[in-house]
């Protein structure tokens, strides 16, 4: 598993005119921004992702895998005391890489203000509110 | 860890499940980690469901909804895992891979080309002959045949001419209707004459089939009338071949039966005219010519009696042949009832231009048997394959190890080894497409008749090759790509260096596919075997008459004799000649030689007919000389033969009858002197039996007698005959009777002589084509299989060199371990012609429509065929053999 995941940028970072071609439609879209900003904010794991960005699962789940094989988002298993203590199945925590930082801010810059308002319309929910 | 109930309802089951099944789409590396976030996940939702209403009519949906993200999530991880960079990295690294093993890859290659190549060129040969409209019409699928049916269901008969003009001015779905017939003609005058194939078609030919002229013009209207002036329009390759490419050919005469036609125009090279199932047209001639073209025939523009047409059309656009058989039907009717005849109700429109039913029947049977030879080829090429990529894989288990240790997901290594195997059958498939242009060309020289198709490998014919390559390349391939990514990490580990090669046995499937090799190998040459065996019992068999006769053609017909007794008496000067050739001791004239599936049939019936004795339509008809009894030693076993003083030439006044028939209409009566009634133009003609002749073949070779009648040639008189000679023992008198007979024959084509044998064994063509198509497979199989051998035999003797070399330094002979290996190879093979015999159990009864007064079993193929496999087992595993009885002990020792 390890040799591929690391490989994969390493790829894309390749000077070859038909990586270029498909680093040029492989842009970051609005759910990914939302993705990376939601996670930025500390919405850590899928189902509270989903919850504040109000994507639906097939498009959140799929953006996540894709953002840490890309190596922007971090994935980490949290502890099996946590979840025994709080009664429920472990959880798979996410965090932005520097990369993943590096994302946000182009995203910010590609989306503006726009980014703000839509891709990531926080709402807040019972609980954290 | 125990967790609070995860409610048991059926909507949690339901969705669970479902993230379980997709889970599989995920590698398997990672997909333990993917199910339990989603099963988190699942959990987490149910539990706080309840807690976010609104978008969803009932929470639960909301769970059902959020479940399907998971389908969605697996198909994502897929697309990562063919992600297109990675796959072009893949493929650059596959491509490195076999071009650094050219051996193996161009053996791959060449096995796949062999195997591919073989059915692409049959494919080319179906495609052209069944399923491709033939060339240079416009639009051919706006074509349909009309045609009149009857009792059998493969019937399609022709029309007349009057019927012919009639369909074309009354109907309503044709925008216009083309008629043609097939016929032999003779080219040339005085010495340079040879025998050519005419088409006679109506003016509009060329215009309804929207077929293109290369120069000059198709016919006018007034050309098919009798009387027209004589034109002509020649094909491409008669304009090559005998008109030296000239250019200002139009306009220029060509001797047709000794007439002068005018050339009025070049048909486009790629077209071969209406017909598939015919001979390819020379030239083209307008119906007004029929009476030069086919002299003394009955084919009369103005007679509604005589059925000699094949009508085609172009359908009007928006209806279909079913449609324009609707429309027909009525209008046919109406002019039957118009004529006052018999009214049958049985046209037929078919669509294209292809075979007719009957022929199409005859093509569909062949053409399934030599796909299943050379589809017997490719599985033979293809275990070949699966044999060398196993070998292969196992010198390469070392390598695949270091991939799979540093991280590499066995489905990668797969996808890596199908793709070496699919990139190597791309490039073994277009180069045996490449190649067939050439082998279709062979396999059209060995069959035994000519076809009226091109060849021409088409689009249709690359794609078939590509996706029978990629197939079997895929089924193949698959099987040995994932024996070769099942290494066991540990043991290859554990063991350094040289041993690698032993930690998986592969040894027991490479036995399998070299026994299936074999066993195939066996059917395809024990069926070949019998085929070719009955074309042998055939010819050698006894068909009643004399097989050791020369027989050839005298065609004296032209378009400027008029009188048929003329001909007949020039016909008999060139018998009289014959005879006085030193070495020939006898000489008759005759129609046809019997078996051969060329006589023609008449009705006949009982001319004092009672209800009980119906007409009997498929009697066979022979006209014959005088002499034809004696030379061909067929016994007159009641009444006399035909005799010139008693039969003098003029109206029929004698026939004589074969024992079947006679039993047929006679039974228990003696024939002699009864009246026979003819079917005729003119209505109905009664002629008397005067003999009885045995029983000889007559339909074909392979069924029993039917009822057949001998008419005597001064009676029937005709311009063209089979010249039967007999001649002494020991007598080669060819040349002799040729040089004799050609001032005789000036404007007609000399003659060529071969025996009746021959003859009869060309009306076998279907065996023989088979035959010998399956002899030609049969043979590269066998090659296929030999190399097989000696690749399996090879390889497993060098994986095995230590131990040869143990067994050499404890004291066994070269001898031995030469008799260890072969007695090795002996019992996989042995065991391959068992299968192999089973196999051909299994086929025999396919076989049953060809092989006939040869059994099933015969013992003579099955112990030749059985040997030849045998001999050339022991000659591909010899070398190997030899080898591992050179091992060298101490080389062992030391390794030990």
């Amino acid at each position: 598993m390890a040799i591929e995941r690391r490989f994969a940028p390493n790829l894309l970072r390749t000077p070859r005119p038909y990586v270029a071609l498909l680093l040029m439609t492989r842009q970051i879209g609005y759910a990914t921004a939302g993705l990376l900003r939601a996670i930025a904010q500390g919405y850590r794991y899928g189902l509270d992702i989903m919850e504040v960005t109000g994507l639906p699962s097939g498009t959140v789940y799929p953006t996540l895998t894709r953002l840490e094989s890309r190596g922007f988002v971090a994935g980490q298993w949290e502890s099996q005391a946590i979840a025994d203590r709080e009664k429920r199945p472990r959880r798979r925590y996410y965090k932005l890489t520097a990369a993943g930082r590096a994302a946000l801010a182009e995203s910010t810059r590609l989306y503006g203000a726009f980014a703000e308002e839509t891709a990531l319309r926080l709402k807040p929910f019972e609980g954290e509110a | 860890m125990t967790l609070p109930s995860f409610s048991t309802s059926l909507i949690v089951a339901a969705c669970r499940g479902l993230v379980r099944l997709v889970s599989f789409a995920v590698t398997s590396d990672r997909r333990a980690e993917w199910r339990a976030e989603w099963e988190g996940e699942l959990f987490e939702l149910w539990h706080r469901a309840d807690r976010t209403p609104g978008r969803y009519p009932h929470p639960r949906l909301q769970f059902v909804h959020f479940s399907f993200g998971a389908v969605a999530h697996a198909l994502a991880e897929l697309r990562q895992e063919w992600k297109l960079e990675l796959l072009a990295y893949e493929l650059r690294h596959t491509v490195r891979f076999l071009v650094r093993n050219r051996v193996f890859s161009l053996t791959a290659a060449l096995l796949i080309a062999l195997g591919v190549g073989a059915n692409t060129t049959v494919f080319t040969l179906v495609n052209a002959v069944m399923l491709r409209a033939p060339r240079g019409i416009e639009a051919p699928d706006r074509i349909a045949q009309i045609g009149r049916g009857g009792t059998d269901a493969r019937d399609f008969d022709s029309w007349s001419y009057p019927l012919f003009a009639d369909f074309r001015a009354r109907n309503t779905v044709f925008s216009d209707l083309a008629a043609y017939e097939t016929r032999d003609v003779t080219l040339g005058r005085d010495d340079d004459v040879e025998p050519a194939t005419a088409q006679l078609v109506s003016a509009n030919y060329f215009r309804v089939l929207g077929a293109r002229l290369a120069r000059g013009r198709g016919f006018l209207d007034e050309e098919e009338r009798e009387g027209a002036p004589a034109v002509v329009v020649i094909s491409d390759l008669t304009w090559r071949t005998r008109l030296g490419t000239d250019p200002s050919v139009i306009g220029k005469t060509l001797a047709i039966r000794g007439r002068e036609f005018q050339i009025v125009g070049v048909a486009a090279p790629d077209f071969t005219g209406a017909d598939v199932g015919s001979g390819r047209p020379d030239i083209w001639v307008p119906l007004g010519a029929t009476a030069i073209v086919s002299p003394g025939g009955m084919e009369h523009l103005n007679s509604r009696f005589v059925s000699w047409l094949w009508i085609a059309g172009r359908l009007k656009p928006g209806v279909d042949a079913r449609a324009a058989q609707a429309a027909m039907r009525p209008l046919f009717r109406q002019m039957q009832l118009a004529a006052g005849g018999e009214v049958r109700d049985d046209l037929l429109v078919v669509p294209g231009l292809g075979l007719r039913p009957a022929e199409r029947a005859i093509a569909n049977v062949v053409s399934a048997a030599l796909l299943a030879i050379v589809g017997a080829v490719l599985l033979v090429a293809c275990a070949n394959l699966a044999a060398l990529l196993l070998a292969r894989g196992a010198a390469r288990e070392s390598e695949i190890g270091v991939r799979l240790a540093l991280g590499a997901s066995r489905r990668r290594v797969v996808r890596q080894l199908i793709m070496e195997t699919a990139l190597i059958a791309v490039v073994g498939s277009i180069a045996a497409f490449a190649f067939t242009r050439w082998t279709a060309r062979f396999v059209e020289w060995l069959m035994p008749y000519p076809i009226a198709v091109s060849i021409q490998p088409d689009v249709r014919v690359l794609a078939f090759a590509i996706v029978v390559g990629l197939c079997t390349s895929a089924v193949f391939g698959l099987l040995p790509a994932m024996r070769t990514a099942r290494v066991d990490l540990l043991s290859l580990m554990r063991a350094s260096g040289g041993a690698v090669g032993a930690t998986i046995d592969r040894g027991r499937v490479r036995s399998a596919l070299l026994v299936g090799q074999i066993a195939l190998s066996f059917v395809l040459l024990g069926a070949t075997g019998l085929l070719m065996r009955t074309v042998r019992h055939a010819s050698s068999a006894d068909p009643g008459f004399r097989t050791d006769v020369l027989v050839g053609d005298v065609d004296l017909r032209t378009g400027l004799t008029s009188s048929q007794g003329a001909l007949v008496e020039r016909l008999e000067q060139v018998a009289a000649r014959a005879a006085s050739v030193p070495g020939v001791t006898g000489v008759a004239l005759a129609s046809d030689v019997p078996a051969t599936g060329t006589m023609s049939n008449r009705t006949m019936w009982r001319a004092d007919g009672d209800a009980g004795n119906p007409r009997m339509p498929t009697v066979s008809v022979l006209v014959v000389d005088t002499g034809y009894f004696h030379v061909m030693d067929v016994r007159i076993v009641r009444g006399r033969q035909f005799d010139a003083m008693r039969d003098p030439a003029g109206p029929m006044t004698s026939i004589v009858v074969n024992e079947a028939m006679a039993q047929r209409l006679w039974p228990g009566e003696d024939p002699i002197g009864k009246e026979l009634a003819l079917g005729s133009i003119s209505g109905e003609r009664r002629v008397p039996v005067v003999g009885v002749a045995r029983n000889t073949r007559n339909r074909s070779l392979r069924a029993e007698p039917g009822p057949q009648a001998y008419f005597l040639l001064s009676q029937n008189p005709t311009g063209r005959a089979l010249l039967h000679v007999r001649v002494g023992a020991k007598q080669q008198p060819g040349s002799a009777l040729a040089t004799s007979l050609r001032p005789l024959m000036v404007g007609s084509p000399a003659p060529r002589f071969v025996s009746v044998r021959e003859r009869l064994s060309r009306g076998l063509a279907d065996i023989r084509l088979i035959g010998i198509l399956g002899a030609t497979f049969g043979a590269l199989a066998l090659a296929l299989a030999a190399a097989g051998i000696y690749g399996v035999v090879s390889y497993e003797t060098s994986r095995r060199g230590r131990e040869y070399g143990l067994r050499l330094a404890l004291g066994a002979s070269p001898g031995e371990i030469n008799r260890m290996v072969l007695r090795q190879t002996a019992r996989l093979g042995s065991l391959g012609i068992v299968i192999g015999i089973l196999g051909m159990a299994g086929v025999a009864p396919l076989l049953d429509r060809w092989v006939f007064g040869v059994s099933r079993f015969d013992p003579v193929t099955f112990v030749s065929v059985a040997a030849v496999l045998c001999l050339t087992t022991a000659l591909a595993a010899l070398g190997p053999a030899m080898r591992a009885s050179r091992s060298d002990p101490m080389a062992s020792l030391r390794a030990e």
